[in-house]
């Protein structure tokens, strides 16, 4: 049974993607679903409720809320996908090679490993933007920088466990070529576990994300961001607590669907599930 | 597989109840709060009332270097362990370590009569030798203090008999006495902390004969200042400070609302949207000084696009104060047209004001060749209309400030980036240069206009660098070096007008507001004011309401 067939089968697995795609849409198609322009100040409007003309209130500059929130799905979202297919790309890339190569290339790339999961990962973050500077694509390149390694162990394994398979050692036999044998045999059967993993982790890179946006070394301003937009609603915490409510609340409508998606796909994808 | 839907369930309600705690977080706040009030007024009730005589005090960063001669400590802390010859207050000069003084008539003479019966906190007197040494330290380290034009004219300090202390000057300086009373660096400290003489490389203790001693004090966590039992005047009301580090505005406020700190005081500690939410509060008590000093930007003329003094005019007409005036601040700092405000002395010459139109705005760019490009910002030359803005991040509104400006300018075509810096890396770039748009440091009264502008002759805060650009650079210093030691007031006054109007001309400073300084605190403390330093905190006033 495929991937697909079986992710049909499981209702939360459709609701959970149903929802995140819907989200994904809302992002994609921010300028038609906004009602307001997310980057129009007006210092009078500042801290507004919620009214027809700003559903979720304005924030500290008058912006309308809901917009900043629908707009700033592009960022949360997306660069947190994009972050999860370069940690993947890179994780894989190396993972086969130490995998299926073996003997030194295995022996540099894991000793690399193991040093860079020996830091911690918040700390490797910040040093690579410091070292770098503050801009999106370094946020991306820090996080996926932090992120390989751990992927990268993973599929090693996984190659190790099907590299000895009697399929692949009687393909190697018949003289196919090691091209052939990554696209046709070992990565089919480890995308599957990989799609997990990295459901799992999107939630992390958009905590990551919005983490670094909220110390305010991630999405700069004026660009709307959830994390961002939570440090800007902690500045008046106080005085106007229910600004936090949108963003954080977003944030962890996402980042819980995110997990529980892992959640569920790791239950659809397990083999045991397959024969009950 | 039922182990895992148990689990899925179960994981559901903690996520429910954790929203809900989140939800009623406030509320369940509200009611923690509640219940201390209530022990302390059943104490209160079971213990006869007594005052308190203890003040806990919060500033944004550590107390830092005490070093009355050097320009690393915080002020407030230095005003409450040293003191100066002379002070300043609201009617003039005022006698402090100095009991008189006389000028000679060419007003080259100052002549000071100390006070007697004056000790320092570690026992050594406070007489004329002491004051002697400590000028001595000081001029040591004369180039550190090039900001005070008097060290230029200096001839001489003496100390002729123990209860007199003279300085000569090569020429009449009119700001002399106002550069004796601020707080550095003409402060005193106990010979004996001095290390053999020098101050300059440090000190062995920060003893001064000021109305509070320093008793202990952890970096960046508290310092705690207990009153000078010796000290010559009137004891302060309040005998324990101690000052809280918080360097966040939101864990302030929320530490003064459960009552771990009693006061926050300073013109960029509090901002105007909390004192709305305090104002007519009936556990806090919010008070607003005059304006003290203008909050302003200052735009680089070295930088490649604001050397343009058009983009420079343009950004004068582009900026709404009325509409940052009423919006950020509620009206509480009033719009500034001018770099000085009319009040300040000698300031009232009679400029124009850039006003808010944007129409000029746009004519003047386009007048400049600065051409709406098809990605919404303008450029001439293929450079960019586009440049930087770096603020001071422990402030608590200068954020919100250049977000604002930010929106307004990107609406002519201007391209902003703003950014943020932790106070002294902002003032290291600040004074360095680098920079296109900064947010000045303002010095108020009483340093406004005399040291302000003579700090401009010298890489002191960032109008140094800022100027360099101008092709009247060299005049605008001279005129300032001229002000300095003019006679008369007629000429004083002619020579101000003349850099004043040549700087507002150069559209250099963008003036913002008026600021003001502020204070919330706790009811039932009293005697919270203002003087004339915006930088000094008069804990010798304060007292607890019986």
């Amino acid at each position: 049974m495929n991937l697909l067939a079986r992710i049909r089968k499981s209702k939360q697995a459709k609701g959970l993607l149903l929802f995140i795609l819907m989200v994904a849409l809302v992002g994609i198609f921010a300028p038609f679903i906004a009602p307001n322009d997310p980057y129009e100040t007006n210092l009078i409007m500042k801290f507004k409720p919620f009214s027809a003309a700003f559903p979720l209130g304005t924030d500290h500059l008058g912006r309308c809320i809901l917009s900043r929130l629908i707009y700033g799905i592009r960022p949360t979202l997306f660069l947190s996908l994009l972050t999860m297919l370069g940690t993947i790309f890179l994780g894989a890339f190396m993972g086969i090679m130490a995998g299926y190569f073996k003997g030194w290339v295995d022996e540099v790339i894991m000793r690399i490993v193991d040093v860079m999961l020996s830091f911690p990962s918040q700390i490797m973050i910040f040093a690579v933007i410091a070292l770098f500077g503050v801009n999106m694509i370094n946020v991306i390149l820090a996080n996926v920088f932090i992120k390989w390694a751990w992927y990268a162990r993973m599929i090693r394994t996984k190659v190790l466990q099907y590299r000895e398979k009697d399929y692949i050692l009687y393909s190697k036999c018949v003289g196919s070529s090691g091209g052939y044998i990554l696209r046709k045999h070992l990565i089919p059967n480890i995308s599957a576990e990989l799609v997990v993993l990295a459901t799992l982790d999107i939630g992390w890179a958009i905590i990551n994300i919005s983490t670094l946006s909220f110390l305010g070394l991630g999405v700069q301003a004026p660009m709307p961001e959830w994390g961002a937009m939570l440090s800007e609603a902690k500045n008046v915490m106080m005085t106007n607590p229910v600004q936090m409510f949108a963003p954080g609340i977003a944030i962890i409508l996402m980042v819980s669907a995110f997990n529980m998606l892992g959640d569920v796909m790791r239950d659809v994808l397990d083999p045991k599930e397959v024969f009950e | 597989m039922k182990m895992s839907k148990k689990h899925k369930s179960i994981s559901w309600i903690l996520l429910m109840v954790l929203i809900i705690m989140a939800l009623t977080g406030c509320k369940s706040s509200e009611v923690a709060e509640a219940k201390p009030v209530e022990t302390s007024e059943q104490e209160e009730a079971a213990v006869v009332k007594e005052v308190r005589k203890d003040l806990v005090f919060v500033n944004f960063r550590d107390i830092r270097d005490l070093n009355p001669h050097l320009y690393a400590g915080e002020m407030y802390a230095q005003e409450m362990l040293y003191e100066t010859l002379i002070t300043i207050t609201a009617d003039g000069y005022a006698p402090a370590l100095a009991e008189s003084w006389e000028i000679s008539e060419d007003g080259k003479v100052y002549t000071f009569k100390m006070r007697e019966g004056v000790y320092f906190s570690d026992g050594e007197i406070c007489d004329a030798y002491a004051i002697k040494a400590n000028f001595d330290a000081i001029i040591e380290n004369k180039e550190r203090h090039t900001w005070l034009e008097m060290m230029n004219l200096l001839v001489s300090v003496e100390a002729p008999d123990e209860s007199t202390f003279k300085i000569t000057l090569s020429a009449p300086y009119y700001p002399m006495l106002t550069e004796l009373g601020v707080t550095r660096p003409f402060a005193m400290i106990s010979p004996k902390a001095m290390k053999e003489g020098h101050t300059k490389d440090g000190v062995l203790g920060h003893i001064g004969t000021g109305p509070y001693v320093l008793k202990e004090f952890k970096i960046d966590e508290y310092a705690i200042f207990e009153a000078n039992p010796n000290y010559w005047g009137e004891k302060p009301a309040i005998e324990t400070i101690t000052v809280k580090v918080i360097p966040d505005n939101q864990t302030r406020i929320l530490a003064l609302e459960n009552d771990e700190i009693d006061l926050i005081y300073g013109k960029n500690m509090i901002d105007a949207d909390t004192i709305n939410k305090y104002a007519g509060s009936e556990t806090m008590e919010i008070a607003l000084s005059e304006p003290t000093s203008t909050r302003q930007l200052l735009m680089n003329s070295s930088s490649p696009v604001l050397g343009d003094i058009e983009v420079r005019k343009a950004i004068q007409y582009a900026t709404d104060k009325k509409m940052l005036s009423e919006g950020i601040f509620y009206g509480l700092e009033k719009p500034a047209d001018f770099l000085f405000a009319e009040t300040v002395p000698y300031c009232n010459v009679g400029l124009k004001a850039y006003g808010y139109d944007t129409d000029k705005a746009i004519s003047l760019l386009e007048g400049a060749g600065w051409i709406l490009g098809s990605d919404g910002i303008r450029a001439k030359d293929g450079q960019k209309l586009a440049f930087e803005m770096l603020y001071n991040s422990n402030s608590v509104t200068e954020k919100t400030i250049s977000e604002y400006l930010q929106s307004q300018y990107s609406q002519l075509g201007m391209a902003v980036s703003i950014k943020g810096e932790e106070e002294q890396s902002y003032r290291d770039n600040m004074k360095a240069g680098n920079f296109d748009m900064v947010f000045n440091i303002s010095w108020g009264t009483p340093y406004d206009p005399q040291s302000s502008l003579a700090a401009m002759q010298r890489p002191v805060y960032g109008d140094f660098a800022a100027q360099q650009g101008l092709h009247n650079k060299a005049e605008i210093d001279s005129t300032i070096s001229e002000i300095m030691v003019s006679t008369s007031e007629e000429e004083r006054q002619r020579l101000y007008s003349e850099v004043l109007t040549s700087l507002h001309e150069d559209a250099l400073y963008l003036p913002l507001t008026y600021e003001c300084n502020k204070a919330i605190y706790k009811k039932g403390l009293e005697g919270v004011g203002f003087t004339q330093s915006q930088y000094e905190v008069p804990f010798a006033d304060m007292y607890f309401a019986k």
